[in-house]
């Protein structure tokens, strides 16, 4: 009987464990190629060859369909630069300049990644470096607001948290070389509106 | 007791870090709804290439930029060698090999392409040494990614960032096309 019940704590240990552990690894663990300036969160290993494990089990559990190497880059971020998660009731100023690119575009999203649900009818699909107003120093001023701003702006109105997904295309950021002397632009909250 | 006890926990922590271990090897060939599931089971229907979008993929959504229009093909290169091909030249594509487990192991965009239209073709091993061994002619252009499974999927992004690029992104949509490599 003792042995018995010892053996079933064994297994109930290990499964249990075991399981969460890895469940829990898959949905929070961000995977050891992890690349962070100021509050952009990038993965340029995810989904290619070079990705470890735990990004590869991370990907086949969220579905995602990573850009490769030779295609470019994603950087997210969830909070502003004072460390705020972003929220779909402020209003933010992005500012300074992308890494290299030959094309970058610029979106809102949920903390999933899926589109911000459309507003009246329009859904806001971004910004893209293309069509794009510099400052005369080069640097660029986007305005993240409910209402309509001057110069570069994106519409912000959202009951919750929001993220922004930053795509590089086609960017020598992917090469590890590149990677020491990132340049990514700020996030700063101006103000929000009490709800 | 107390002995015994202890021993039984170790043994557990031992056993959970193998469970651990093995799933995570395991999720990216077991898991349902990865980047391969839905491709494949988008394409079985219509055999060619197929547009993958947000609103009809939701699990893609958070990879798909909606300033690009995306496009996906499975093959098989147990059926012979498989090439992807677009005349239309348009400012920007992206191009990702990816196999089963979506990785994506060969990419490119069109600055490395021939006159920066969209033409690749993917081989395994076998198929890669007779290309090697006897070039062909109309395959001097094409971009080569060397394959090491036989089943995976192309995915092609092309830049379509308002209504004004409409008629060139359909167009290269017209001509885009997934087919079999004789060689």
């Amino acid at each position: 009987m003792r042995e018995f019940v010892t053996i079933l704590y064994v297994l109930a240990l290990a499964l249990g464990l075991g399981v969460f552990s890895a469940n829990w690894v898959t949905l929070n663990f961000d995977g050891m190629d992890r690349l962070a300036f100021g509050p952009w969160v990038a993965h340029p290993l995810s989904g290619t060859p070079d990705a470890d494990p735990y990004a590869r089990a991370r990907t086949a559990r969220t579905g995602r369909l990573a850009l490769g190497a030779g295609e470019g880059t994603v950087f997210w971020a969830e909070m502003d630069s004072a460390g705020e998660p972003l929220s779909g009731q402020c209003d933010y100023r992005i500012n300074g300049r992308m890494p290299q690119a030959r094309l970058w575009t610029l979106r809102l999203t949920d903390p999933a990644g899926q589109p911000l649900p459309a507003v009246n009818g329009i859904a806001d699909e971004g910004l893209h470096s293309r069509a794009l107003l510099h400052q005369q120093d080069g640097t660029f001023v986007v305005t993240l607001s409910a209402s309509i701003a001057p110069g570069n702006w994106l519409r912000l109105d959202h009951d919750g948290p929001v993220a922004l997904a930053a795509s590089l295309y086609d960017t020598p950021v992917n090469s590890a070389t590149a990677l020491t002397n990132v340049m990514m632009p700020t996030i700063e909250r101006l103000g929000c509106r009490s709800s | 007791m107390m002995v015994r006890f202890v021993y039984a926990t170790l043994l557990g922590l031992v056993g959970a870090a193998v469970v651990h271990v093995v799933i995570i090897l395991l999720l990216p060939l077991l898991a349902n709804g990865t980047a391969w599931n839905t491709v494949s089971s988008l394409s079985a229907d219509s055999g060619g290439p197929v547009a993958l979008e947000a609103k009809a993929q939701p699990r893609l959504a958070s990879s798909l930029d909606p300033l690009f229009r995306t496009f996906g093909c499975t093959f098989d290169l147990a059926d012979g060698a498989f090439r992807v091909t677009s005349d239309v030249r348009v400012p920007l594509w992206t191009v990702g090999v990816h196999d089963t487990s979506a990785t994506a192991f060969f990419s490119a965009n069109d600055r490395i392409a021939a006159g920066r239209r969209l033409d690749i073709a993917v081989v395994n091993e076998f198929q890669l040494r007779i290309i090697r061994q006897n070039p062909p002619a109309e395959l001097a252009n094409t971009i080569i990614a060397p394959s090491l499974e036989q089943q995976g999927f192309v995915v092609v992004r092309v830049f379509a960032p308002d209504d004004t690029w409409e008629p060139v992104v359909e167009s290269f949509a017209r001509s885009l096309a997934c087919s079999p490599l004789e060689l």
